[in-house]
């Protein structure tokens, strides 16, 4: 499979700080690959280095297979991006901000491009009004208009919901998806939320301080089966000795009389609670959560607390 | 190259603040004008003051190109803090905006994009010059006609006929371009290192007015640095208004000025190329 953007062992230190520490990865073409980290886990830092905006003291970014140190100009044609929040220039509007970018893109547009890019990101209506008078929400959707005006194979988006109200966020999503299943584009998508990440990626990384911590298919991270359900119960310890003898004790993680945890699919939650009320089980809530998020959140819980 | 600078151009002509420079330089040459008008005469007899006593003076004394001469004399210890303005803004404003991250992205390469940034402060630098030969030199000929120029220098007068003035005038805006455009290289230098322009313009602005002061004090030890320093060159276009023209240290000058301008551009080049971008 062609190999349209991959990280070589990079690090980056600002002044004593280690913001990324020998991190490596590979995007396949037509992949759409999720990012994910905390709040100042290096994920904003990578995707500078994977576009040049910062140079790595190790490592090597290469893109379509070249190295991008050597090739910048050539192989940038080739790459749209949002970075952090698109900051545009406020005193023109919206058509003069995607113009200069189309043109700085050196892309052979057509002329009916830009109004066909507004269309597609929902901007239509608007593009002649000035970027001062846009929403936060209008500003990233006019962000994503000029990385993909020039119709990248690759696109890096940091971040790309940041802003958006809820059916902006999920226009975003449905347009993401698109981009990837209908124009084959290879998307590198960051955020900080893990639900993000799953409703587009097909695999994904996580890191915390800089380092990579676990990579993969996101359907095999997130397997239903690793998900951890508990109930809060009033009960005593016959339904102890009676859940290990049912066909449920294969699954069971943790049991009090107060509290059970169980791992397996959600979709069995409802059986398994028909399943303790016929015990005489007072459930008192149920609340899942799978094993990949907890084990995430338990890191963003741990730094909040040190810091 | 051509494209990029039209895109440069076309932001700095799209921002108001562009203009209130233009507005300074014609507001300045009106209040001139305004009080050559009404009070001219006075203020001719009052220069002439020493010299009436001994000499016969006849003709237009007050004319279009006198009062352009002393407009011009204000006015070109203002119009660098006017290009500081624009070219302070040139790179730490698109930073301090979190605009040249996403310039940056773009196919084109650093240098590319400082020496858009120079050429368009160049250009605009022009402009300003331009302009102020409309408002300072053309109005005032409209205004008050031609006649021949009395230089007073501390020591000497110098008498330039009418007809022999034009030409003077032409050198003279094309030498301030230049020294314009070593300002220019200065503030854009300065703007690469910031990540908002305040920081820049203010530097610009400082170091324009601290060397000036260097230049202009008569102090032994002053006199060491003076010859090295850029704002004893950039009033260089006084000399085209002397008799006999002193081309040589008008060239020397000139020089020492484009020197400073290629050290400038060069610097921002060689840290700009290996500048973390991180706004």
């Amino acid at each position: 499979m062609d190999t349209m953007l991959s990280a070589k062992g990079l690090s980056k230190s600002f002044k004593h700080f280690k913001a990324l520490d020998d991190l490596s990865f590979d995007i396949n073409k037509g992949q759409v690959y999720g990012f994910l980290g905390q709040n100042g886990a290096g994920k904003s830092t990578t995707m500078r280095l994977l576009l040049g905006l910062i140079f790595p003291d190790a490592g090597s970014v290469y893109i379509s297979g070249q190295l991008l140190s050597k090739n910048n100009r050539n192989l940038l044609k080739n790459v749209g991006a949002i970075i952090e929040r698109p900051d545009l220039y406020g005193y023109l509007s919206g058509r003069d901000n995607l113009k200069i970018f189309a043109l700085l893109s050196h892309a052979n547009l057509k002329s009916t491009r830009l109004d066909e890019v507004f269309e597609i990101v929902g901007l239509k209506g608007r593009e002649n009004d000035l970027v001062s008078s846009y929403s936060q929400g209008m500003k990233q959707r006019l962000g994503l208009a000029i990385a993909i005006v020039h119709n990248p194979d690759i696109l890096i988006l940091d971040e790309p919901t940041n802003g958006l109200d809820p059916q902006g966020i999920a226009d975003m999503r449905a347009l993401i998806r698109s981009l990837n299943a209908d124009h084959n584009k290879t998307i590198l998508i960051s955020s900080h939320l893990i639900y993000e990440i799953e409703q587009v990626a097909s695999s994904m990384l996580i890191i915390h301080k800089g380092k990579k911590l676990i990579e993969g298919n996101v359907k095999q991270l997130l397997n239903a089966n690793d998900t951890l359900t508990n109930f809060q119960i009033q009960s005593d310890a016959h339904l102890l000795a009676a859940l290990n003898n049912s066909t449920w004790a294969p699954f069971l993680q943790a049991s009090t009389t107060e509290s059970l945890s169980f791992k397996m699919d959600p979709e069995k939650i409802p059986s398994l609670n028909n399943w303790l009320v016929a015990n005489k089980v007072a459930v008192k809530s149920i609340n899942s959560i799978h094993s990949l998020e907890q084990y995430f959140l338990n890191i963003t819980h741990d730094s909040t607390a040190k810091n | 190259m051509i494209a990029l600078l039209k895109i440069e151009l076309y932001k700095i002509f799209k921002r108001p603040r562009t203009y209130i420079s233009f507005g300074i330089i014609a507001a300045i040459s009106f209040v001139i004008q305004l009080a050559m008008v009404s009070d001219g005469k006075t203020f001719v007899g009052f220069a002439l003051q020493g010299i009436t006593d001994q000499f016969d003076i006849h003709g237009t004394i007050l004319n279009g190109y006198l009062i352009a001469y002393i407009i011009l004399q204000s006015l070109l210890i203002h119009i660098p803090l006017l290009v500081a303005l624009v070219a302070g803004d040139a790179l730490a404003g698109e930073a301090g905006a979190g605009t040249l991250r996403l310039l940056l992205t773009k196919p084109i390469s650093r240098v590319q994009i400082v020496l858009t940034k120079f050429l368009a402060s160049f250009i605009y630098s022009l402009l300003l010059i331009i302009w102020l030969a409309l408002v300072a030199l053309a109005l005032s000929l409209l205004l008050f006609g031609k006649g021949d120029l009395i230089n007073l220098k501390s020591d000497t007068v110098i008498i330039l006929l009418s007809n022999d003035i034009m030409w003077r005038y032409a050198l003279a805006f094309l030498f301030a371009a230049l020294a314009m455009t070593t300002i220019a290289s200065l503030a854009i230098f300065l703007s690469s290192f910031a990540q908002n322009s305040i920081g820049p313009i203010i530097s610009t602005m400082g170091i324009v007015i601290v060397f000036t002061l260097l230049s202009n004090l008569e102090l032994p030890l002053f006199n060491l640095i003076k010859p090295y320093l850029f704002t004893t060159h950039v009033i260089g276009w006084k000399g085209f208004f002397e008799d006999p023209v002193p081309y040589s240290l008008i060239a020397k000058s000139a020089t020492i000025l484009l020197l400073y301008t290629v050290g400038f551009i060069t610097a921002t080049l060689v840290y700009f190329n290996q500048k973390d971008i991180k706004s």
